[in-house]
């Protein structure tokens, strides 16, 4: 199957991007590949015996792409300097703080000068569940039109892939 | 009611079934104020939030349940733009909730005057006196800005707690008013056409100045501005 059948079109975000976003990348960002895909499973599978990682992964969004050319890219919500970029935070979901002079870098800043991209969304740990789940939640990349559960579920299966099993959580 | 940014895709689903009193129709729009609140609208990552959660309720059809009007007194308070992005998917309780918003304002009629210097009255010269009092605690969120008029900015003045204009901007030539000038001078805030006050938040007032110098200034009461009726 091409790249379009699995992951959809190449397409610009559906919504607007801030300039933080179109400057800086999160310096979490990697490529999801052969050599980084056995230490993120590693990562990933310490919730079997630990509890840390998935309470901070219900909190704290692993964002993730595909892009033109059918890459996967990872990174966490980080929080910077709107001017300098300066790394300053993550994003921990259902925090009420706002600071002055800091933006939040989403999936936009995962991509290089191009912002398009096949499809985003979250990674996150499921408590209630006891599971990791793939999600489309990104208003930019993950809720367009022609966009679906099956272009969601090709996602899953590159981590798939790597041993590393995702449950879809499609919005349509 | 916890987050709903930080609910699971579990609770998030069950959600609709925590809405079946009033209590926790108003538990919800707690939360979705506290969501929008907390999320400037940046035009990036926290727009992209607010809009994607507004998004995946309406496709759990939890709009169907909360009425609008309930919704939009919770959100009295909130930024207007972030509103609407928060229920972009669903125009028509968008609509429905912006109509709400508006009628639960204050509503402010057109041209307001008043005395700044030497005892100082509140008049309208068009419409109805507006009183301070009404003012106080307030928070103009609609206030459009003009290049045609002078503009300051003017803390706290109505509610009477600095009583002092904070800084000169500038006429509209360019000119900078003497720093003296405004101890004497007429306030005239032009409230425009379908002005709404949102209550009950600080006091920011912008507006347009003309200064009036009266013939015999009163030092003492100098930078007052009192309340109406109690004008010379």
């Amino acid at each position: 199957m091409s790249l379009e059948e699995l992951y959809g079109p190449c397409c610009a975000a559906q919504r607007s991007i801030s300039a933080a976003e179109e400057k800086f990348i999160p310096q979490s960002l990697q490529v999801f590949d052969s050599s980084t895909a056995p230490f993120l499973k590693a990562y990933m599978d310490t919730v079997t015996g630990l509890r840390l990682p998935g309470v901070l992964h219900s909190y704290c969004a692993i964002l993730w792409l595909i892009n033109q050319d059918g890459q996967t890219l990872f990174a966490l919500e980080e929080v910077v300097d709107e001017e300098t970029g300066e790394p300053l935070s993550i994003n921990i979901r259902g925090s009420r703080s706002k600071v002055e002079g800091a933006v939040k870098l989403g999936h936009p800043s995962l991509l290089g000068e191009v912002k398009d991209a096949r499809i985003g969304g979250e990674i996150v740990y499921n408590f209630d569940e006891s599971r990791w789940e793939i999600n489309n939640f990104s208003g930019r990349y993950g809720t367009r039109p022609h966009q679906t559960l099956s272009h969601l579920q090709a996602a899953a299966d590159v981590f798939k892939v790597e041993g590393i099993q995702l449950e879809p959580v499609f919005s349509a | 009611m916890k987050s709903l940014s930080a609910m699971s895709s579990t609770e998030f689903n069950k959600l609709i079934e925590k809405l079946g009193d009033e209590a926790q129709i108003k538990n919800f729009v707690n939360a979705v104020a506290r969501l929008i609140d907390s999320h400037p609208h940046d035009g990036g990552a926290d727009s992209d939030h607010v809009y994607m959660i507004g998004r995946r309720l309406h496709a759990l059809h939890v709009f169907d349940i909360v009425p609008a009007k309930i919704l939009a007194a919770g959100l009295i308070h909130s930024d207007v733009e972030q509103v609407k992005n928060f229920l972009a998917c669903n125009e028509k309780y968008l609509e429905k909730v912006l109509s709400h918003r508006k009628k639960s304002a204050v509503e402010v009629k057109p041209v307001v005057a008043s005395t700044f210097y030497g005892g100082g009255q509140v008049t309208s010269q068009k419409t109805r006196m507006l009183e301070p009092v009404k003012l106080a605690g307030a928070y103009i969120s609609d206030w459009k800005r003009s290049d045609e008029i002078v503009w300051e900015t003017i803390s706290d003045v109505i509610s009477g707690k600095s009583q002092e204009i904070e800084r000169h901007s500038r006429y509209a030539a360019g000119a900078h008013v003497p720093k003296d000038t405004r101890r004497y001078g007429t306030i005239i805030l032009h409230v425009p056409e379908n002005f709404m006050l949102h209550g009950n938040k600080k006091l920011l007032v912008t507006g347009p100045m003309d200064f009036d110098k009266p013939s015999q200034p009163n030092p003492s009461k100098r930078g007052r501005l009192l309340p109406a009726g109690k004008g010379r």
